[in-house]
């Protein structure tokens, strides 16, 4: 069982990734009056990068060009302890919200470190804007995954889904504060606006994208793959275990199929709510960004006191 | 009871013995290079000897009891008590010492020549001995002269590098907190032995029931000042970050990585053992937990200087471990011992992974030091290449001090959250306020911990030399290097076999108590949490990563086959690239600390220097200094001696140097004596 949901969620977040991001841009564009490329675009480049060669910098070390392979495998394995398809399909032992949130951290530690590895002053500055932000992230992720802990008397996503979806109804009031400041948590992790903004390469601005300059080929793929698999993990533990409404939890072939459609509506309108703030508001400048993340860690804390 | 452990650690002092004395006999100028080779390696002689008696207590789980001196008028002074505890803290420090004792060897012939190795070696085996002989004592004399020597044979290590003004400074500065802290304990043991009428431990822990309330809470009191001074809790820390740095570099591991901890197994002793747990104490140690972790990051972000970041990261490290004694205490007060017994084995767990990667981290950045001669972190870069494996077991001591699996540091922050979380479920109102401040620092702490690393191991080793320093640094010998693989695999260890490991501690912490009432789950990782149980199992989780890396290179291998890599120039936007435009140091912690600066109240001054005063635009320099103010002398330790300086020129008054006045004071002194027979 462990193998079967490790392997199939990997396989599940990796094949549909890209083609979150696809709709994403999509939908910008059709807001924007635009006409932008079709939802497939991701796949394409994601096999042209693949097929490219890549050129390594000459100061940069091993720490370089094993990132992208570090930073992949951490997507992976974030993957399989997140229930996508049912909460009875998740790899329990990395299904705990702590392992979530270190392992989360392992990749953006190495994403930073490859940053600064190839000596460009882009990079460098990536790489400190990027932990900066990750740092600041992780009281509002860690509490608000506590508040739901809490709630739900676990701190195992697997538990947290079924439960969640008995919760009496004056519990659902800061269930759904927790889960905006989730929310502001995953904008800030995936680089989306008004934190980062993903389509930028203003040296002014860029964030993500900064750290990304130096790679190219197959360690840029795996890269823009990860970042994508991230986007869709954290999407699926806020539809999944934020509002579980709908997500089966027996392993049934049926359920399954409910809960893949389930699981495919709720997601889809969580990436067009992105796609709306991404063309409704501007990107932060950097030092307001904290403002933000300090709302999503004071929202958990309201959370956690409406619980206990 | 097993004979071993009274012999083993009779041989790790004589063993200590023979380091000092061999070290001063073979003192002469031909012979310093032998003195140093002696004094380090009988040093990690003795430390394995304790190493594995400490072990055979924590098998067995019977405590040794003997008495070391049953000659003449230290009998019953000199007593030794290894209960499961003690041989804790006693195995760690053994651990550590054996590895810097080796590196040392290496490490400390850069100083023949420059300064005197004999008496290095000398205090160096007392130092060793009277830290582990702190761990061991059972009676308060014992201990109160174990701590002392300590305390001073730390100091002469401090200022070994007599020529350099900064090293002699911070001794003075760390004697003098040292001595503050001291008196404290002085006066704790004093009191209790006023009431109770023992200095045996024994004897205090069955009768601190004696004591009222007020006696009791002055004795935690000072108990809590002596002992967070030498722990360098926030406000009591400025000494570490001065000190630690100053000593050669092994022994600032030996420093920071135990000689701090000697300070907590006491506070253990006296907060949970000795006296009934108290909520209320527990809550103050929870905050003060809080409130050094936080800012400890925040300082070692803000610093440049790599032992200094180290030593910051003790402050901080110290305030996890505090966190989890705190809450401890909370738990046994509050009647949940189960809890109580988790949280205590979060504190213990972490104590260990501290001792190990901060020793380790030190270790590696004494071979940086060493290998390039400077300690500002702006001068390195690209270290990666010349030294290899220094920077590999960096990178291993950065990934688990950041709290990232699958390392140690990952352990014992789940089994302290964990425990907080708990606490914010099961206490009442105020206790779930506090417990949400400690789980709320410790969340932040993770985060910027990790952005300290990222900092600390990427200005250092990645990217171009910085100056010529850099570009000329060699590998560290491989009496330097082992040491370092030994602590960087123990590490791994304790990371990936955390469920063999963590039923050790939890029967260590049971057996403090008496370990009958609320015995928890046998293994912590198995955790009872808040509600139902959560589960680490972390060989699981070494294995998936291990396989998902596996799996993406062995797909990128299919996906991209036929494709070349070639090396070339990184992106210079067409103008040459030169280390300048690398990242500093000072500017990737700039935005944190811009962020915070309510709390670090940076100053940053800015000058330019122009080519004419008409035309502006262009200068011809600009200089920005940013300078971080220690706001502890400012406000606190300033001020503290400024009163105490005053009220010594008050005092002065009645020393006129008149003789007939000093008559009059002995007369006035002994009607008042006379008075106070009489009446009492």
């Amino acid at each position: 069982m462990y193998v079967l949901s490790f392997v199939l969620n990997a396989i599940v977040v990796s094949a549909l990734s890209p083609l979150a991001v696809g709709l994403i841009r999509t939908l910008k564009a059709r807001i924007q009056v635009r006409v932008g490329a079709d939802p497939f675009q991701p796949y394409r480049d994601l096999s042209k990068l693949f097929r490219k060669d890549e050129v390594i910098s000459e100061d940069a070390s091993w720490i370089f060009t094993a990132s992208p392979y570090i930073v992949f495998g951490t997507t992976l394995a974030l993957a399989a302890g997140v229930p996508i398809l049912s909460s009875a399909l998740t790899f329990a032992p990395l299904s705990d919200m702590l392992v979530f949130v270190y392992m989360l951290a392992v990749g953006t530690f190495f994403l930073a470190l490859s940053g600064i590895d190839a000596g460009s002053g882009f990079g460098g500055f990536g790489a400190s804007r990027e932990m900066t932000i990750a740092a600041l992230t992780e009281g509002g992720l860690i509490l608000s995954l506590a508040a739901l802990a809490l709630l739900t008397g676990s701190s195992m996503f697997l538990t947290m889904a079924s439960v969640t979806m008995t919760l009496p109804l004056a519990k659902v009031l800061p269930l759904i504060i927790a889960a905006a400041a989730f929310f502001i948590a995953l904008l800030a992790e995936n680089a989306r606006y008004p934190v980062d903004n993903p389509a930028t390469h203003l040296e002014l601005t860029m964030v993500h994208e900064a750290m990304l300059l130096e790679h190219s080929g197959k360690g840029l793929a795996l890269m823009e793959w990860s970042a994508s698999n991230k986007l869709l993990i954290f999407t699926a533990i806020f539809v999944n275990v934020f509002l579980p409404w709908g997500s089966p939890t027996s392993p049934g072939l049926a359920a399954l199929f409910v809960g893949a459609i389930w699981f495919a509506l709720k997601t889809l309108a969580v990436l067009a709510g992105i796609a709306c703030i991404e063309s409704g508001m501007a990107k932060f400048r950097i030092f307001r960004v904290p403002d933000l993340l300090f709302t999503s860690f004071v929202l958990s804390v309201i959370a956690i006191v409406l619980t206990v | 009871m097993s004979i071993l452990p009274q012999y083993g650690i009779t041989l790790a002092l004589a063993l200590y013995a023979a380091g000092a004395l061999s070290s001063l006999v073979l003192g002469a100028r031909k012979t310093e290079g032998a003195a140093l080779i002696a004094s380090h390696a009988f040093a990690a002689l003795a430390a394995l000897a304790a190493f594995v008696s400490a072990c055979s207590i924590v098998v067995s789980g019977a405590a040794a009891l003997f008495d070391a001196g049953s000659i003449g008028l230290m009998a019953h002074v000199l007593t030794i008590r290894i209960d499961p505890l003690s041989a804790l803290f006693l195995a760690v420090i053994s651990t550590v010492v054996f590895a810097a004792s080796i590196y040392g060897i290496a490490y400390q012939r850069q100083f023949l020549g420059v300064y005197r190795s004999s008496g290095f070696g000398f205090f160096y085996n007392v130092f060793l001995a009277s830290m582990s002989l702190v761990v061991m004592a059972d009676n308060a004399i014992l201990f109160l002269l174990a701590w002392e020597l300590m305390a001073v044979c730390s100091y002469a290590l401090v200022v070994f590098e007599r020529h350099e003004s900064h090293a002699v400074a911070a001794g003075a500065l760390y004697l003098l907190i040292s001595q503050l802290g001291a008196a404290c304990l002085l006066a704790a043991f004093v009191i209790l032995y006023g009431i109770v009428g023992s200095w045996d431990f024994e004897v205090l822990r069955a009768h601190t029931t004696q004591l009222s309330a007020l006696a009791q809470n002055g004795v935690l009191l000072l108990a809590l000042v002596g002992f967070a001074s030498k722990a360098g809790v926030i406000p009591l820390h400025i000494w570490l970050p001065e000190a630690h740095p100053a000593a050669p570099s092994h022994v600032s591991a030996i420093m920071s990585g135990v000689m701090i901890k000697t300070a907590l197994f006491m506070i253990i002793r006296f907060f949970i053992e000795f006296f009934p747990a108290s909520a209320s104490w527990g809550l103050v140690i929870l905050v003060l937990g809080g409130i050094s972790s936080l800012l400890g990051v925040l300082y070692a972000l803000s610093e440049h200087d790599i032992k200094r970041l180290l030593a910051f990261h003790s402050v901080e490290n110290v305030g996890i471990i505090l966190l989890g004694i705190g809450a401890s205490i909370c738990f046994f007060s509050y009647g949940l011992p189960a809890l109580g017994y988790l949280a205590l084995a979060a504190a213990l767990y972490h104590t260990v992974n501290h001792a190990l990667f901060k020793s380790l981290l030190f270790l590696s950045a004494g071979s940086v030091v060493h290998s390039t001669g400077t300690r500002n972190m702006e001068e390195y870069g690209g270290l990666i290449r010349t030294m290899p494996w220094t920077a590999l077991f960096f990178l291993v001591g950065a990934i688990a001090i950041s709290g990232l699996p699958p390392f140690n540091g990952f352990v014992s922050e789940w089994l302290t959250f964990q425990s907080l979380f708990a606490g914010i479920k099961a206490l009442p109102a105020l206790g779930k306020a506090v417990f949400l401040f400690g789980a709320a620092s410790l969340a932040f702490t993770g985060g910027l911990a990790a952005a300290c690393f990222v900092k600390a191991f990427g200005v250092t080793f990645l990217a171009r030399a910085r100056s010529s320093h850099a570009s000329h640094a060699h590998e560290t010998p491989a009496l330097m290097i082992l040491p370092m693989g030994l602590l960087a695999l123990l590490t791994f260890l304790l990371g990936v076999g955390a469920s063999s490991f963590a039923p050790i501690l939890s029967t260590i912490a049971l057996s403090l108590r008496g370990g009958s009432a609320g015995a928890p789950h046998a293994n912590p990782l198995q955790a009872i949490t808040v509600g139902s149980s959560a589960t680490l199992s972390m060989a699981w989780i070494a294995a998936a990563l291990l396989a998902a890396i596996a799996l993406t290179y062995f797909y990128t291998l299919f996906a991209s086959k036929g494709t070349r890599r070639t090396v070339s120039r990184t992106w210079d936007c067409g103008y040459p690239l030169s280390p300048r435009m690398e990242i500093t140091a000072t500017g990737f912690s700039r935005s944190i600390i811009v962020i915070f600066r309510g709390l670090l109240r940076p100053s940053i001054q800015r000058s330019a220097e122009y080519h004419d005063a008409a035309m502006r635009y262009f200068a011809k320099s600009r200089s920005v200094y940013l300078h971080m103010p220690n706001l502890y002398r400012t406000y606190l330790y300033d001020p503290a001696g400024l009163l105490i300086e005053k009220g010594a020129m008050r005092a002065r008054r009645i020393q006129t140097g008149n003789l007939n006045l000093y008559l009059l004071y002995i007369l006035l002194t002994i009607a008042a004596l006379l008075v106070w027979t009489i009446h009492s």
